[in-house]
């Protein structure tokens, strides 16, 4: 008896951020789920049912192919390279260095800032000093928009992923690395037999969290591009967002959403388990 | 034990203290909706979603407000800027959410929405009507009925800095397809930039598409655009549609490098500092210049396409932006006074000298006015305008149409038949 009502007296705790929760995701989530199958114009009050001809049409939208292409290298080039610069300079910085401070901040800093805010000041050095120096600007160029758009997220985001993996790294008992240089392990085999498996929780952390944040990227492009030029940046959000507010087509526009986020619950549940399953015990 | 109580009394409190909160915004909310008219008997404040944020455009109505409540100390009007960008979200969702404003600023666009679904108030019996010239209200009724009053009209034509051109030594203002480019390349030799543009945003593209296309199509007895929508014309088999490609790659050498990499800030600092002497896009421009250097001298001229000087008359659509009463507003009556003070002569000749822009309402005095404000006030006086049918395209359309137009910039403008027919399947696509 007196175990039940602890326990109750825990999960009294759990109630504000629950009801938070609920009312604010859950439900709006949930009452929204039937728009998908309605013709809504995202303004009338009154909408007809249709089936499932919205996500019939979709499969034959030849607009949604570029998105989808451009949301995948997009994704996966962020991640990778975003993940392999944090890793990188999360080694670097764990070592005895100095100003090790300042970097820390340095690479820190600009995750306080807006993405929309980050795309505007780097939409200035594009097209002021970058195309001074490459003789074009990036964004302004099909082939390399989506490069100047990883560009300006990884500045953006590369902070946090940073930290993750420096506390990752700041957890590795010492004694296993002392024990390895005792068996004459290099520097090279150090990382990648000590480091990188003690580290999987990290991964597990920042690759799906990086990745499926960044197939769902939407500030940094509308603000940097607004899908352009000649849509070669509009991601699968960007898609989303002009079926619901430009082209008043509400309920298509959620049928898509819904079928994307059906993708990336697969994507991150998927990662997720891989990555667990390859997470050693210390 | 007692220690686990209390944590659990301060858990519900919290949560209390949070739906306390809620009920009380909740509550403040109605308040101001319903406004305090009931409880004084006739304080009224009046809230007007403005979609506009031009600084001479906030200046104009900041002073018709002053105006409007010195005539009527019982009213009150309560501007709410809305950036352009999120100006149809936030409306929409007021709409559907039922949470209406009394007045908004309203675009041709919406008519197929918003009137339809009995949001708009009709406004056929106003007197203020008696002030638009014939075909002017076009855009903005529907079944014979008026639905909303707009103060100005923007156009589309070349926007030019006079000091610029003289410098070049342009000594008149071109004419003729030919002129224009000799023009160009006067203009290119002195090291100015004939024409910038900033197509770094979408709507630039647009702008100076619907500049080419209102004198090579529109005003060229070519195919609507509503026609070019539901098929009934096409792009490939449309002379003047060939010819406004054509007319694009004529000009693209003189545009500025990187158009994709430059914003229209840049270009409207460029054009005011004579450091290009053209935009292509619709008047504003000219508003905007002046903002960024008010020495700058501008001036504006219809883009003339054709070789015969008499067909080169500006092309004119009726007005695109407009303010409407909503129709659920509790106070409606004091809503359509205020719309009528707004759109008066007073108010319309106050518009043109704040210098927000070209007004289309009657007996406007233009005496005061100065550079491009006096060209344009000179071309309605003398009555040379071709009024044409819309120059927009359905927002799907229009995104499309954009895609494509940058894609043949992109491509430096070399295959007019593969850009129309690229135009001709994306618009085929669009018919549901």
């Amino acid at each position: 008896m007196k175990r039940i009502k602890r326990e109750i007296s825990y999960f009294v705790f759990l109630i504000p951020s629950l009801l938070l929760f609920v009312f604010c995701i859950a439900y709006p989530f949930i009452s929204g789920i039937q728009l998908a199958f309605t013709d809504w114009d995202g303004i009338s009050r009154t909408y007809n049912y249709v089936g499932f001809d919205n996500f019939i049409k979709l499969l034959s939208d030849r607009n949604v192919v570029q998105p989808i292409k451009t949301t995948v290298i997009y994704g996966v080039g962020v991640t990778a390279l975003n993940n392999v610069l944090a890793l990188f300079l999360a080694v670097t910085l764990s070592k005895k260095l100095k100003g090790k401070a300042f970097f820390k901040t340095s690479f820190f800093v600009p995750l306080a800032i807006s993405a929309v805010l980050a795309s505007f000041v780097w939409k200035y050095i594009d097209s002021n000093m970058l195309s001074a120096l490459f003789g074009h600007s990036l964004l302004g160029k099909r082939e390399t928009v989506l490069l100047g758009i990883i560009l300006i997220s990884l500045w953006n985001n590369l902070g946090s992923n940073v930290m993750i993996y420096m506390a990752g790294i700041t957890g590795i008992s010492k004694d296993y690395e002392e024990a390895a240089m005792i068996d004459g392990a290099n520097g090279r085999q150090r990382f990648f037999h000590i480091t990188v498996p003690m580290l999987m929780p990290s991964f597990t952390i920042c690759i799906t969290l990086t990745l499926t944040a960044s197939l769902r990227e939407f500030g940094t492009v509308l603000a940097a591009t607004g899908g352009g030029p000649a849509g070669s940046s509009q991601t699968v959000a960007i898609l989303i967002y002009d079926y619901m507010f430009k082209y008043s087509r509400a309920g298509y526009a959620q049928a898509i959403s819904l079928v994307f986020m059906f993708f990336l619950v697969i994507i991150g549940l998927v990662l997720t388990k891989f990555f667990r399953s390859k997470e050693v015990e210390a | 034990m007692k220690r686990k109580v209390l944590a659990a009394v301060l858990a519900c409190a919290m949560v209390f203290s949070m739906t306390a909160c809620g009920g009380k915004k909740g509550s403040e909310e109605t308040i101001k909706s319903e406004d305090v008219s009931n409880e004084e008997g006739e304080q009224v404040t009046l809230e007007f979603i403005n979609g506009s944020a031009e600084e001479q455009y906030v200046a104009w109505l900041d002073e018709v407000i002053e105006g409007f409540e010195k005539e009527n100390p019982n009213i009150k009007i309560e501007i709410q800027k809305t950036s352009i960008d999120s100006f149809n979200q936030t409306v929409m969702t007021r709409f559907a959410a039922g949470d209406v404003p009394d007045l908004f600023s309203f675009s041709a666009n919406d008519m197929a929405d918003m009137v339809p679904s009995g949001y708009v108030q009709d406004l056929s019996d106003s007197s203020n009507l008696e002030n638009y010239s014939e075909g002017m209200l076009d855009s903005f009724t529907k079944d014979g009925k008026v639905y909303a009053l707009p103060i100005a009209n923007d156009f589309m034509c070349v926007n030019y800095n006079k000091t610029a051109f003289e410098e070049a030594g342009i000594k008149e203002v071109p004419d003729t397809w030919s002129e224009f480019m000799e023009a160009c390349e006067k203009l290119q030799k002195k090291g100015i930039v004939p024409i910038a543009s900033g197509f770094s945003e979408q709507w630039v593209v647009n702008g100076t598409s619907q500049t080419v296309y209102c004198a090579s199509v529109l005003a060229k007895d070519g195919p609507t655009l509503a026609q070019m929508v539901d098929r009934s014309s096409k792009f490939a088999e449309t002379e003047q549609w060939k010819d406004f490609y054509k007319k694009m790659q004529e000009m693209y050498p003189f545009m500025n490098e990187d158009q994709f990499g430059t914003d229209q800030n840049t270009c409207y600092s460029m054009l005011a500092n004579a450091e290009a002497g053209m935009i292509l896009n619709g008047t504003w421009t000219v508003t905007n210049a002046v903002a960024m250097n008010p020495d700058a001298e501008m001036g504006i001229f219809a883009l003339p396409l054709s070789e015969n000087e008499e067909e080169n008359i500006m092309p004119m659509c009726p007005p695109e932006s407009a303010v409407a009463v909503a129709a659920e507003s509790p106070h409606r009556d004091e809503a359509v006074k205020f719309l009528e003070y707004m759109m008066s002569s007073e108010s319309a000749s106050l518009y043109a000298e704040k210098g927000a822009g070209i007004p289309i309402v009657k007996d406007v005095d233009t005496s005061n006015l100065t550079g491009a404000f006096k060209d344009a006030a000179e071309i309605m006086n003398s009555g040379e305008v071709k009024v044409i049918s819309s120059k927009s395209f359905p927002s799907a359309n229009e995104d499309a149409f954009i895609n494509d137009v940058s894609g043949f910039f992109l491509d430096g403008c070399k295959d007019i038949d593969g850009a129309l027919k690229t135009m001709d399947t994306d618009f085929d696509n669009l018919v549901k």
